[in-house]
C-alpha cells in the first residue's frame, strides 16, 4: 500500500517530538519507573521516594502507572524503552508476565532494576526489597513474647494468621518468618486463613474464627489494611474492643506501617506494627543507578556485604545473591505506640 | 397433546400432584440445598449451630444481598452490571470524605446515594442513549469510577468515622443488628416492587423479550435506565454500610464482589439472558455463598486449598440445582 507524503510528514514530526527531550537532555539522565498502581497508598510512597532522590541528584524521571494491570506495564516498559531512557526501575505488578518487558530491555541494553519484587525471567541488574522473612519473624518474636507475658511466661495460646494472598511471594514470605519462630512451640496453635489483602475479609475471618475460638489470644495481620476489620470484627463478636493494655484484650500486630496502620497502632487499637521503609528504596537505588551507569558491574555491591548508613530507616540492609538476581534486603523493624508517632517513620511523612 | 390426554383420564391426578410438588421444589431449589447444607454441617461443624454463628452468616451476607438485589433487577431486565463494586467503593469513599470535610452526616449520605444513582443513569444512559452493549457500558464505568475513588482519596485509607455514619454497617436495633434488619427490609421491599408493581412486571417483561416489551407500550428505555439507577443506589448503600460496618472507606473496598454478586444470582436461578428468577431465590444464593465461607473459616481450611474447596461446593450445590431439572423435565 502506497502511504502519502502528508503521512510520512506526520511520522517524521512526530519522531523528532518524541525524540526532543531526549536529544535536549544529553548531559541529563533519564529514568523511567514503572508503577504497578499508584492508588495503593504504599506504591504511591514508594514511587514519591525515587522520584525525590532522582530530583535531588538531577536526574529527570518519567513515571508510569500500570493501574494494576500486567499487560498495561508491558506497554508501559515498551513505551519506556522507546523513549530512550538511560535506566528503568519497576515495581512488578506480576513477576512472570513482566519478564517479557525486561528481556525487550535487555535487547535493547537498558539496565533494568527492581523494587519490592522481582522478575521470572530476563536480566535484573538488582531489586531493593524488605526482608519480608524477617518481617515475620519480628512479628513472631512479639506475639512469642506477648504470650509469654500473658501466661506467666510459658508460651502457650491460639493465634490467628490473617494472610494476605496466598502464593504470592510477600505473603509467603510473611508467613514464612512467623511460623519459623513460633512452630518451635508446640503449645502455640497458629490458625492460618488467607484475607486477600481485603478489609472485608479480614473482618469476616475475624468473626468467624473469634466464634469458633473464643479463647483466641491474638491476631497477626500481613497488612494495615485489615486492622479496621479486625477491631470491627472483635467488636461484633465480643460486644465491645479492648484496646492496649485493657482487660480482655487480644494481641494485634502486623506488617506495613502505613499512615492508617501507625494512627491505629498510637491510638493502641493494635499493639505495633513492623515497619518497611518504602519511602527510603528510591534513596537506596537511585545512587546505585547513577554508580552502574558510569562503572558499570563494578559499582553493585557485593554478595554478603552489609550496607550501612547512619540515621537511614533502610539501614543495615544485607546484599544476597539468590536465585532470581542480586538484591539487597532492607532493614525492618518495629514499632509499638510509643515510637508510632516518630515522624521520621515514612507513614508520618507528609505526602507532598 | 400428551398432557392434555392425561389430565382428562382419572388416573393421573397423582402424577399432576408429584408434578406440583416438584416445581415447588425445583422454584425453591437453593432454599432445600441451604436446608441440607445447614443440617450437614450442624452435624459435623463446630460451633456453626449456635445463635452467635447464624447472626454471623446474616451479617456477612447483608452487604452482598444489598448488592445482589441490584444486580438481580438488571439481570432480570436481560442487562449485567459490572460497576456494582466500583460504586460501593466511590460511596464509601466519598462519604469518608464529606464527612471529614467537616459537612454533616445527612449530607454524607445523600452524597453517597446521589453517587450511586448518578452512575446507574450513566450506565443506562449509555446501553439505551448511546446503544452501547450494557457488559461494554458497565466495564467503563466499573473502570472509570473504581479510579475516580483512588483519585479522590489518592490511595488512603479513610479510618474512623462518625458513629452516626456507621450506624447503617454497625448499629443495633434492640438485640438485632441493623445490618441483618435491613436485610430483611430491603428484600421484603423489592420482592414487592417485583412482584406487585406495575414496575416490576415491566422489569421481568423487558428482559424475557424486548421487542414484544416495546410493541406492547412500555417505554424500554425508562424501565432500563431506572434498573440500572436503582442498582446503582442500593451499591452505593452497601458502600454506606460497608463503611460503617468497618469504619473506614478505602478505594479499593468491594474489590472482586461483582463477581460474587453475580454467582449469588445465578445460584439463585436468575436467568443470565433476562425475564426468569426472584429475589427470594438470589437472597437464597446469597446466604449460601456465606455460609460456605463461614463454615470453611469454622474449620479453618488450609489456606492454599480453601478456594478450591470453595468451588467445589458451588459446584456441588449447582449440581444438585441440576439434578432437580433433570428429574422435573424426566416427570414431564
Amino acid at each position: 500500500m502506497r502511504r502519502s507524503p502528508l503521512f510520512w510528514l506526520l511520522v517524521l514530526v512526530g519522531g523528532i517530538f518524541l525524540s526532543l527531550p531526549v536529544a535536549f537532555a544529553q548531559e541529563k539522565l533519564i529514568f523511567g519507573y514503572s508503577a504497578p498502581g499508584l492508588g495503593d497508598e504504599g506504591q504511591w510512597n514508594i514511587q514519591k521516594g525515587f522520584v525525590d532522590k532522582c530530583k535531588e541528584l538531577g536526574i529527570e524521571v518519567i513515571v508510569t502507572d500500570a493501574q494494576q494491570s500486567a499487560e498495561k506495564q508491558n506497554n508501559d516498559i515498551e513505551t519506556l524503552i522507546a523513549r530512550g531512557v538511560h535506566a528503568i526501575c519497576a515495581v512488578p505488578h506480576d513477576s512472570a508476565a513482566i519478564s517479557i518487558a525486561v528481556q525487550k530491555c535487555n535487547e535493547a541494553g537498558i539496565p533494568f532494576f527492581t523494587i519490592d519484587r522481582g522478575v521470572t525471567a530476563g536480566k535484573v541488574v538488582l531489586t531493593v526489597k524488605a526482608d519480608n522473612v524477617k518481617a515475620g519473624a519480628i512479628a513472631g518474636e512479639v506475639m512469642l513474647r506477648l504470650l509469654q507475658g500473658k501466661y506467666n511466661g510459658i508460651a502457650k495460646g491460639k493465634v490467628l494468621e490473617i494472610r494476605g494472598q496466598p502464593g504470592q511471594d510477600v505473603a509467603e514470605q510473611r508467613a514464612q518468618g512467623f511460623h519459623q519462630v513460633l512452630e518451635k512451640y508446640p503449645d502455640i496453635q497458629i490458625i492460618s486463613l488467607p484475607g486477600y489483602w481485603n478489609t472485608e475479609e479480614g473482618f469476616k475471618i475475624t468473626v468467624d474464627t473469634l466464634t469458633a475460638n473464643p479463647d483466641l489470644d491474638g491476631i497477626y495481620y500481613h497488612a494495615d489494611l485489615y486492622i479496621p476489620g479486625i477491631v470491627e470484627g472483635i467488636k461484633a463478636v465480643k460486644g465491645e474492643f479492648a484496646k492496649v493494655g485493657e482487660p480482655g484484650h487480644i494481641f494485634i500486630l502486623g506488617i506495613d506501617g502505613n499512615p492508617a496502620g501507625l494512627d491505629q497502632v498510637e491510638a493502641k487499637l493494635a499493639d505495633g506494627v513492623v515497619v518497611q521503609p518504602l519511602r527510603d528504596y528510591g534513596a537506596l537505588i537511585v545512587p546505585i543507578i547513577v554508580d552502574y551507569l558510569k562503572r558499570g558491574e563494578e559499582a553493585l555491591p557485593k554478595p554478603g556485604t552489609v550496607l550501612v548508613e547512619e540515621g537511614a530507616s533502610w539501614s543495615p540492609a544485607v546484599v544476597v545473591q539468590t536465585a532470581a538476581g542480586l538484591e539487597i534486603w532492607t532493614n525492618v523493624f518495629y514499632v509499638d505506640y510509643l515510637g508510632a508517632g516518630d515522624p521520621n517513620l515514612w507513614g508520618n511523612k507528609p505526602r507532598e | 397433546m400428551i398432557s392434555v390426554g392425561r389430565g382428562l383420564s382419572p388416573r393421573p391426578v397423582a402424577p399432576m400432584k408429584r408434578r406440583e410438588l416438584l416445581k415447588l421444589l425445583l422454584d425453591n431449589s437453593v432454599w432445600i440445598i441451604i436446608a441440607i447444607f445447614f443440617i450437614l454441617n450442624a452435624l459435623f461443624t463446630p460451633k456453626f449451630f449456635t445463635v452467635l454463628n447464624f447472626r454471623n452468616i446474616l451479617i456477612h451476607s447483608s452487604i452482598l444481598g444489598i448488592v445482589v438485589i441490584g444486580e438481580s433487577f438488571c439481570l432480570l431486565s436481560g442487562h449485567l452490571d459490572l460497576s456494582v463494586e466500583s460504586t460501593l467503593a466511590l460511596s464509601a469513599v466519598l462519604g469518608a470524605m464529606s464527612v471529614k470535610n467537616a459537612l454533616p452526616v445527612p449530607l454524607a449520605v445523600c452524597i453517597m446515594l446521589a453517587s450511586g444513582m448518578l452512575v446507574g443513569f450513566a450506565n443506562g444512559a449509555l446501553v439505551r442513549k448511546l446503544g452501547l452493549n450494557a457488559f461494554v457500558a458497565t466495564l467503563i464505568t466499573y473502570i472509570g469510577i473504581r479510579g475516580t475513588a483512588l483519585g479522590i482519596v489518592e490511595g488512603k485509607t479513610i479510618w474512623n468515622l462518625p458513629t452516626s455514619l456507621c450506624f447503617f454497617g454497625a448499629g443495633t436495633i434492640g438485640v438485632f443488628p441493623v445490618q441483618i434488619v435491613l436485610l430483611a427490609v430491603l428484600y421484603l421491599l423489592f420482592h414487592a416492587v417485583l412482584v406487585y408493581t406495575r414496575f416490576g412486571r415491566h422489569v421481568y417483561l423487558v428482559g424475557d423479550n424486548q421487542t414484544a416489551a416495546r410493541i406492547s407500550g412500555i417505554n424500554v428505555d425508562r424501565v432500563v435506565i431506572t434498573v440500572f439507577m436503582l442498582s446503582g443506589l442500593l451499591s452505593a448503600f452497601a458502600g454506606l454500610v460497608m463503611a460503617g460496618r468497618l469504619n473506614s472507606a478505602s478505594p479499593l473496598f468491594g474489590t472482586g464482589m461483582v463477581f460474587e454478586a453475580m454467582s449469588a444470582a445465578i445460584i439463585g436461578g436468575i436467568s443470565l439472558r433476562g425475564g426468569i428468577g426472584s429475589l427470594s431465590m438470589a437472597l437464597g444464593g446469597v446466604l449460601l455463598l456465606s455460609a460456605i465461607s463461614n463454615v470453611l473459616n469454622l474449620h479453618a481450611v488450609s489456606p492454599y486449598w480453601i478456594q478450591t474447596i470453595r468451588a467445589l461446593m458451588i459446584l456441588f450445590a449447582v449440581a444438585l440445582d441440576s439434578l432437580k431439572r433433570r428429574l422435573m423435565r424426566y416427570e414431564e
